[in-house]
């Protein structure tokens, strides 16, 4: 009789301890990582993990992106850990900076772990032009390049493709448009990540919403932080390498990051509702619908991994057409240039799904705001990288550094090859206009020599410099985590955003 | 129809909330949201009425899925949908919910949308007392 009463005591005179915050069960796994164990929740498949020091943790850990993360780790399939990059910060169901790989056959792939961007990335073009030749024409440059490029979303490109050519783009991609239309060289083939094209692609999957979507679109930028900077190599830091790249001291060179714009938006609009609607069917339980997925040997997982190659390969043909666009620029600016000296040095992407073996098992590796990075003697590099590694570019933000980086043969174990994107975002695009306007950014970068080209001032305050994290920082945490090395440093002399 | 929409903090995205006294108005703040984000219009004179239906398994996923709706269709005509009529919010047999509406936009002079898509990523829609409010994610 006196149990019941004694309990009853007890649970009065102590109180129930507070579960520990996600946070608070974070665990340093070495000096630049940091793990979620398996153990934190029931419904995780494997452990997490975030490369990052304490200043970079401090600020992921102010948002929901570890939570994401540890979400990610209860995909079906998922093998070895979900990582985080050190730039990783909140999106929706992956994090922004997240990479993740299943197990094929039978594994997941999620369009959620690729993004609604598909095939976002960036390609480095090098000029045969020094800073000093291209003196104050920095900003006839800039200005040439944004009158050639449409910024802004919806359609407007230069380019109309009728239904047979957009066709041949979706199979084809970049290869379509060197081969077939001369709008660029075999060389920026062989500089392109699979070579600007993915043999998995099925226009067919492709819906007729995302068709009449990129109609129009190919050869246009886009908004939010698409951009296209205008560069010199400021710092050499590995002059093997750099010269391996075809960088040197001085040079100028050019920056593109876009996507696969209104049709990559709509192919992962499609899939994810598709993939929702039968999570159940599938016998599938997620903690964020934004994740759903299908096995990717079904046949709603081969048909989306048909689409999102087709949206890949659009997005290789966009960033092929810019670069074309970009290359008349500087040929107008500098009459008898040869188009071959204006040079890829190399085009990846950072939203993607692609099959890929890591350590003998076939994989579907997702990466969402992740630069796939792989080592050197990688069969899939081109023969001039192949002895160095492939090429990674760490983007910062107007005003600041991007690093050229190197990808490692430790990235292999440590992340499936990959490393970060870009700085990642610290603040919110309000309050990134609430702390600075778009005049005074537009005055402070010309008032350092970086001509400005934006659609509108709030475009330009919302990705003002101190929007992003110190783009310095996270690089050196990437090489001291072992995934990539820096090569170089370039500084912007010339931005046209999106 | 009396609604208010209001943009939210997000690092990454865009985070809206939505509230009207109908559930019918939540759709048209929504409309009003992604029409506003397009950009300015032209003087031109509005293009001709559209019609619009969208259905889903229930009323939180019909709200995204009429926002991408909406999206990918004024991408394709280039037009700011902001002019609604009819809008009906109703019940189907099989307990699914369906979105129709008349809709007419104007031509935008220079695209500035950072809005993809909208997405179900904690999403939220409910009626509390006399108001409906919802909370919706873009990825810009």
């Amino acid at each position: 009789m006196s149990e019941p009463h004694s309990n009853s005591s007890a649970s009065v005179a102590e109180p129930v301890p507070a579960s520990p915050t996600l946070a608070e069960q974070v665990v340093r796994s070495g000096p630049y990582s940091v793990d979620v164990p398996i153990s934190v929740r029931d419904d995780m498949h494997v452990p997490a993990r975030i490369y990052a020091d304490e200043e970079l943790l401090k600020a992921i850990l102010q948002g929901d992106a570890l939570a994401q993360l540890v979400n990610v780790t209860t995909l079906p399939g998922i093998v070895d850990y979900a990582y985080g990059m050190p730039d990783m910060h909140e999106g929706y169901g992956f994090p922004v900076g997240g990479v993740a790989a299943t197990l094929l056959p039978d594994g997941v792939v999620s369009p959620g772990g690729v993004g609604f961007d598909i095939n976002c990335g960036v390609r480095l073009l090098a000029t045969p032009f020094t800073r000093s030749q291209l003196g104050d024409r920095n900003v006839a440059l800039t200005h040439e390049i944004s009158r050639s490029i449409p910024a802004g979303t919806g359609r407007g490109g230069r380019l109309t493709l009728s239904d047979d050519e957009l066709e041949r783009v979706l199979a084809e991609g970049a290869e379509y448009l060197v081969r077939e239309r001369g709008f660029g060289i075999e060389a920026d083939l062989e500089h392109t990540e699979s070579r600007g094209r993915l043999q998995d692609a099925d226009p067919a999957a492709v819906s007729r919403r995302a068709r009449d979507r990129g109609a129009g679109q190919l050869g246009t930028l886009g908004s939010g932080n698409h951009f296209v900077e205008i560069q010199q190599v400021t710092e050499v830091l590995d002059p093997a390498v750099a010269a391996a790249f075809g960088l040197e001291q001085g040079q100028v060179t050019v920056l593109i990051h876009t996507g696969s714009r209104g049709l990559g938006h709509q192919v992962c609009t499609d899939y994810v509702r598709l993939f929702d609607a039968k999570l159940a069917q599938f016998g599938i339980t997620l903690p964020d619908r934004q994740l759903s997925c299908a096995p990717a040997s079904s046949a709603e997982g081969r048909a989306y991994l048909g689409a999102m190659s087709a949206a890949a390969n659009f997005a290789w043909a966009n960033r092929q057409m810019i670069a074309f666009y970009v290359r008349d620029a500087l040929l107008r600016m500098f009459p008898g240039t040869e188009p071959g000296s204006v040079r890829v040095v190399y085009d990846v992407a950072h939203n993607i799904a692609k099959r890929e073996m890591h350590q003998g098992r076939s994989l579907c590796v997702h990466r969402k705001g992740a630069t796939r990075a792989f080592g050197p003697g990688h069969p899939e590099l081109p023969d001039e990288y192949r002895s160095v590694g492939q090429p990674v570019f760490v983007p910062g933000s107007m005003g600041t550094s991007t690093f050229v980086m190197v990808g490692t043969r430790e990235s292999e174990s440590r992340s499936f090859a990959s490393a970060c994107h870009g700085a990642g975002r610290a603040l919110s695009r309000g309050a990134a206009k609430r702390a600075v306007t778009g005049a005074a950014v537009r005055a402070e970068l010309e008032a350092r020599g970086i001509a400005v080209r934006c659609p509108t001032s709030s475009g330009l305050a919302e990705e003002a410099p101190m929007a992003y994290k110190d783009v310095d920082r996270v690089a050196l945490v990437v090489e001291n985590a072992g995934l990539a090395r820096r090569v170089a440093r370039l500084s912007p002399i010339g931005v046209v955003k999106g | 129809m009396r609604h208010h929409s209001a943009a939210r903090d997000h690092v990454g995205e865009w985070k809206v909330t939505i509230s009207g006294r109908s559930i019918e108005d939540v759709f048209v703040a929504t409309a009003r949201v992604i029409a506003n984000a397009a950009g300015h219009t032209t003087d031109d004179a509005p293009a001709e009425w559209e019609s619009i239906e969208v259905t889903a398994r229930d009323l939180p996923t019909l709200l995204v899925d009429w926002a991408n709706e909406l999206l990918g269709r004024s991408e394709v005509t280039g037009l700011a949908y902001s002019e609604l009529h009819t809008v009906r919010v109703s019940h189907l047999n099989d307990r699914s919910v369906r979105v129709s509406a008349q809709l007419r936009g104007k031509p935008v002079e220079q695209w500035t949308s950072p809005l993809k898509a909208a997405t179900y990523h904690a999403l939220s829609l409910e009626e509390t007392g006399n108001e409906w409010r919802a909370e919706l994610l873009f990825d810009v």
